[in-house]
């Protein structure tokens, strides 16, 4: 199934250049409303909940909690067919964005709920977003 | 409540075509679209030169314009034209649209098609669409829809509670309508024990929760309802109808990262109107078409348009409370991005079906879409 066709990757725009350059420093940044404080991942030119555009760029923790998840057995993209099964997670960031990741980590199992972390991992020269289940201290 | 809308049993859908369908048809997009075209004006009992609108809708440039179809069938005029960048959204709403255009004087008879080479060509799994939210799922490996839907489906399943099982009361009770469709692609017969020994694609979904990619094109006519023709079938009234997208409904058609509830879609955000502008009422429906994508699409539409309570729509399915998707739905019929659920609508309250016939069908709910926007009727027999 292996070919030679190559993975995607990001294509930053003039909105979200600067959340792909944060993750390659290995941040998760986040747009904040100035006026309703709402925090979203995919950068837009104004707030999805009171449409406002005074935005700001936070660090986000990296901590959330785990909303759904899909494990994905057959790849539908020829390049990821070296890599099934693996999972996509959904997680709710504790600052209030929802965010899509690559599970980095499979050794525990997952439930609704379960505490996260949301970290970008390196994929080719691309650091992606990942996250894996938080081992509390 | 705003007013109800004034095309609302003023229109009708009027004639109904397919081109042949199948997994490698060997023919443009353009001839298949000419072929249900033509197919539904003769079924309207009307003339190519009888048709003044054209409406239709494409994912990914998976299709061709309306105007390549006006040009190849000699549609002498166009007084109205819509081609929509959309998905399976669309089906219900280019309808309602039609029938706008046609209650306003725009437009007399409006043809409305979907026409792709779903399984030959351009398979919407295997398309890689660039801007929107892209950059936050394709490089991760959330490339295609049964991944993102069955997101939605795992959450659905948490929240009521509901198993396997019950996502497998969709297609189980769908494939046993198939066997009875000429059309259908998808036939062989599926027991729980054989449906829960398909491998996942994308788990929760197996191959059985999955739509079956198909070549082929569907189209049906929208008129005035009392328009003088001389059709096949009697005009099926557009009875009600509504677009909705919920709030903060993504950059693109899979953006579902601002989408708070996945357990709820569309459909719970247009219930109010829809039922609101009908006379016709959740309990006297004779049958429904609901977007089967994927079959949890189904259950969500069976609680979001309160058919039945939360968490009990796969039982609403198993104990056949209504029948839904009589022709096997999208999952077996095929994929034509929900037409052919609008088509199957028609069918059955006119009568004729090509499968199973509900007894003296005189109404039934459509919807279109699954996801954080979409679109339904409630059509009658006049």
């Amino acid at each position: 199934m292996s070919k030679a066709l190559e993975r995607p990757v990001p294509q930053p725009d003039a909105d979200d250049g600067p959340f792909w350059a944060a993750a390659a420093q290995g941040r998760i940044v986040v747009s904040q409303c100035r006026q309703c404080w709402r925090c979203w991942v995919r950068p837009t030119p104004g707030c999805p909940s009171c449409g406002q555009s005074d935005i700001a760029r936070i660090d986000a923790t990296g901590a959330g909690s785990l909303y759904t998840w899909v494990v994905v057995n057959r790849a539908m993209d020829d390049s990821f067919a070296d890599d099934v099964p693996y999972t996509i997670v959904v997680v709710d960031m504790d600052e209030g964005a929802r965010v899509q990741a690559r599970l980095t980590d499979s050794s525990l199992a997952l439930t609704a709920g379960l505490r996260m972390t949301v970290t970008p991992y390196l994929s080719g020269e691309w650091h992606l977003l990942g996250a894996r289940v938080r081992r509390e201290a | 409540m705003s007013k109800r809308p004034a095309f609302l049993d003023r229109t009708a859908i009027v004639g109904v075509g397919f081109s042949d369908l199948s997994r490698n048809s060997g023919r443009s997009v353009l001839a298949l679209a000419a072929d249900a075209v033509r197919a539904a004006i003769a079924d309207a009992g009307l003339e190519t030169s009888d048709i003044d609108g054209i409406a239709t809708f494409s994912w990914q440039n998976d299709s061709v314009p309306a105007q390549a179809v006006a040009t190849t069938l000699g549609v002498p005029r166009l007084n109205y034209i819509l081609d929509a960048a959309m998905g399976g959204q669309a089906p219900c709403h280019l309808v309602a649209q039609a029938a706008m255009a046609v209650e306003a004087g725009l437009a007399s008879h409006v043809v409305v098609y979907r026409a792709l080479n779903g399984r030959s060509g351009l398979r919407v799994g295997r398309v890689r669409p660039s801007g929107g939210a892209s950059n936050y799922r394709l490089p991760i490996g959330l490339n295609a829809y049964p991944q993102v839907i069955a997101l939605w489906a795992r959450r659905y399943m948490i929240e009521t509670d509901t198993g396997p099982e019950d996502l497998a009361a969709v297609p189980l009770s769908q494939r046993r309508f198939a066997a009875d469709n000429p059309r259908a692609m998808v036939t062989r017969p599926l027991t729980l024990d054989s449906y829960l020994a398909e491998p996942f694609v994308a788990d929760p979904f197996r191959k059985s929760d999955c739509t079956s990619e198909v070549d082929g094109a569907c189209a049906v006519v929208v008129s005035a309802a009392d328009a003088t023709r001389v059709g096949v079938g009697a005009p099926i009234v557009i009875h009600s109808a509504a677009y909705a997208a919920g709030p903060q409904p993504g950059l693109d058609a899979a953006d579902c990262q601002l989408w708070g509830d996945y357990t709820r879609n569309y459909t719970s955000h247009l219930a109010d109107r829809l039922w609101g502008w009908s006379a016709i009422r959740r309990e006297d429906l004779d049958c429904a078409q609901l977007y089967d994508c994927f079959s949890s699409s189904v259950l969500l539409a069976i609680e979001g348009l309160g058919l039945a309570p939360r968490g009990e729509a796969a039982d609403f399915v198993r104990e056949g409370r209504l029948p839904v998707n009589t022709n096997g739905g999208l999952l077996c019929e095929g994929y034509l991005h929900g037409m052919n659920t609008v088509a199957e609508a028609v069918l059955q309250l006119q009568g004729r079906a090509p499968g199973y016939q509900v007894a003296n069908a005189a109404s039934c709910l459509v919807t279109s879409g699954a996801l954080m926007d979409g679109s339904a009727l409630v059509l009658a027999r006049s």
